[in-house]
């Protein structure tokens, strides 16, 4: 049964064992990226669904493999499971061909989260390029649902173009909360129409200047993003303490156990995939 | 107290146990010594140490993890089941002549795979229904470094039998109840005080035959100096001649990086875990082509980190049984005890 914070025990008490499931609706984000909802067959285990901010699942396709994304859905909501895939090998294109009612396997809630409680009372900013909003999404809902116990919320989001901007049906209603939820959106390069920020997702982190005070930065994101992100964080004065991110490695059992996914001592799978920047700095340097 | 088999009568006794469990042994094959599996009267080789480690008989180098089916009902072609049964590995099984670093690797296993963070159903059930008989070793080879990484020739504290071969006849220690219910009464003889003496003996020539290569010291030290010479640029120097072939990892009793793969057969197929290493480079390979050791020398650094610095930090046990085998059976001849020895003077 999926549980908060729990280890997965697996039918039958075996971790390598996914639980059935359907996909119940698949719709494309961009050109190359799918969003699903996935409904648990078990309906009793579907009402008891819990995760947290940033946990990951593994999907199966059984006869293709299983891979490892996060579950973006508001953690509050138990109709459905979404994931967002993006298309890069035989695993996500095999997801990408799938039709609602499709029979798939989820193993999860897997690896840890973002530590919300640590960061009450302070500002947030979430920066995010292309698909790494999807492990923010869920912590935004989480942020939103939880409002009056964070001061300032800022989304710094960016894509190439304004069509590979994932979850615009949502960003747009996050921009009309409140006054002291800002989304800042940006492109990489301008077109006739775009009525935001243009330019790369650093340089407009430099540009919005979020102040360090008081204030937890997350950032997820292609790595060069996050390589350049963390360097103009660092120059606005955060700490390492203060900045999480969100580690992807190839992935296997997701358990531990398959050696795959370490860097040192610590395993993204479960270890993972939320990290601060302490910690990375902490690790051998092997990114 | 221990009893006593003759040599001649070892097959009689492999035989009443094949009758009850599926029975490993060592046995000369194609030219090499194998722990394989056991047919009644087949001869075995008690004065080898099998080429690849005895990991094989609890983590087969292929293993099914799950069979799925798909159903589809011809009235409701729109509609698809499914289902999946998990593998259930639970045939009784004996392990039989293996060394103590052997049993060493298998309780290095129990460590990782059923210790305190995610537990390996498929080992654990295996593990559970397995009985070990190992042997005292005296043959150690020059490149066997046991006792200098905690082990001993000549005791297995976690087999449930251990054998201790006196000229033609082997005095048989009962570790455990389960070990005993293994000695079949009518085939071995009492032992007096002289034979428990040669025992001892033999045991202490064995011990004096074996080197130490380096001082280990404790294990949270040896974690450290690893962790700290991880900037070294003695790893390059160390592993210019790797081929990244593998083969290191792959007689390693302490290796145990996997791989999971489905195997599809029209609607229904499979789910195999099948043994991977982290000296190949395709390991860590993202889909986004980024690959975090991409370099040899980074992946051997790892292969060593993990070993004498990751596991201890994370289990408490250090990843090596001192059995030698990659330093034996390495094609450009790399020496981890010199590697070893190395790092902890740096
Ligand atoms: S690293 Fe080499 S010596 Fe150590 S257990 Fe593995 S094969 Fe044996
Ligand atoms: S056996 Fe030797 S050459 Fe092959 S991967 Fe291991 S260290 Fe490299
Ligand atoms: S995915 Fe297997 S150890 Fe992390």
């Amino acid at each position: 049964m999926i549980t908060n914070g729990k280890k997965y025990e697996g039918p039958g008490g075996n971790p390598y064992i996914p639980m059935l499931a359907t996909v119940t609706k698949l719709y494309s984000e961009t050109p190359n990226i799918k969003s699903l909802h996935v409904v648990l067959d078990d309906k009793e285990q579907m009402k008891h669904v819990s995760f947290e901010p940033g946990q990951v699942a593994q999907l199966s396709l059984f006869g293709s493999g299983e891979s490892t994304f996060v579950i973006n859905s508001s953690p509050l909501a138990k109709e459905h499971l979404q994931f967002t895939i993006m298309k890069t090998g035989e695993v996500s294109g095999a997801f990408h061909d799938l039709s609602e009612g499709a029979k798939i396997g989820l193993r999860g809630p897997l690896g840890n989260w973002f530590p919300y409680q640590h960061m009450e009372g302070k500002n947030i900013v979430l920066i995010a390029g292309g698909l790494g909003l999807a492990p923010l999404r869920p912590f935004m809902f989480y942020l939103l649902a939880n409002r009056h116990k964070y001061k300032n919320i800022q989304l710094i989001y960016g894509a190439r173009s304004p069509g590979d901007l994932c979850y615009s049906q949502d960003w747009t209603i996050w921009r009309e909360h409140d006054s002291k939820v800002k989304i800042t959106l940006t492109i990489d390069r301008d077109v006739p129409g775009w009525e935001y920020k243009v330019g790369f997702v650093p340089t407009i982190v430099k540009e919005e200047a979020p102040s360090a005070e008081n204030t937890i930065a997350v950032t997820c994101g292609p790595p060069i993003m996050i390589k350049f992100v963390l360097q103009e964080l660092e120059k606005l004065g955060f700490a390492p303490e203060q900045i999480y991110t969100t580690l992807e490695r190839r992935m296997k059992c997701g358990l531990g156990l398959c050696g795959r996914c370490n860097i040192g001592p610590k395993y993204v799978c479960i270890d993972g995939p939320v990290f601060s920047l302490a910690e990375l700095k902490a690790l051998p340097n092997e990114l | 107290m221990p009893k006593a088999i003759m040599q001649d009568k070892l097959n009689d006794w492999l035989d009443s146990i094949a009758s009850k469990y599926q029975l490993w042994a060592p046995q000369d094959k194609d030219g090499a010594c194998l722990l394989s599996p056991y047919t009644p009267g087949a001869p075995v080789n008690l004065k080898c140490r099998p080429q690849l480690s005895a990991k094989k008989a609890l983590f087969p180098q292929t293993e099914c993890l799950l069979k799925y089916q798909y159903h589809k009902d011809k009235s409701k072609p729109e509609e698809t089941e499914l289902s999946i049964s998990a593998a259930n590995p639970n045939q009784k099984t004996v392990i039989w002549g293996i060394a103590p670093c052997d049993v060493s690797g298998i309780s290095f296993f129990e460590n990782v795979f059923i210790g305190a963070g995610y537990q390996d159903t498929y080992f654990k059930t295996r593990r559970s229904n397995t009985l070990i008989a190992a042997i005292a070793c005296q043959h150690a080879e020059s490149t066997c470094f046991c006792e200098a990484v905690g082990g001993s020739p000549v005791s297995a504290p976690d087999a449930d039998l251990l054998l201790t071969r006196i000229d033609h006849e082997y005095v048989v220690e009962a570790l455990t109840n389960e070990g005993a219910t293994l000695i079949d009464e009518g085939l071995f003889t009492t032992v007096e005080e002289a034979k428990l003496n040669a025992m001892q003996q033999v045991k202490e020539a064995a011990l004096s035959k074996l080197s130490k290569p380096f001082e280990l010291g404790s294990l949270p030290s040896v974690a450290d100096k690893f962790l700290k010479a991880f900037e070294s640029p003695y790893w390059k120097e160390a592993t210019a001649a790797c081929l990244s072939c593998g083969i290191c990892t792959f007689v390693c009793p302490t290796c145990y990086c996997f791989n999971i793969t489905d195997e599809a057969q029209g609607m229904h197929g499979q789910r195999l875990r099948c043994w991977d290493a982290c000296m190949f480079s395709t390991y860590t390979l993202e889909a986004s082509g980024h690959n975090p050791r991409n370099i040899k020398f980074q992946r051997y650094r790892n292969r060593l980190s993990h070993k004498f610095s990751y596991l201890i930090t994370n289990n408490n046990v250090l990843g090596c049984t001192g059995c030698g085998r990659c330093i034996k059976e390495c094609p450009v001849g790399i020496d981890l005890r010199s590697i070893i020895s190395h790092i902890l003077a740096e």
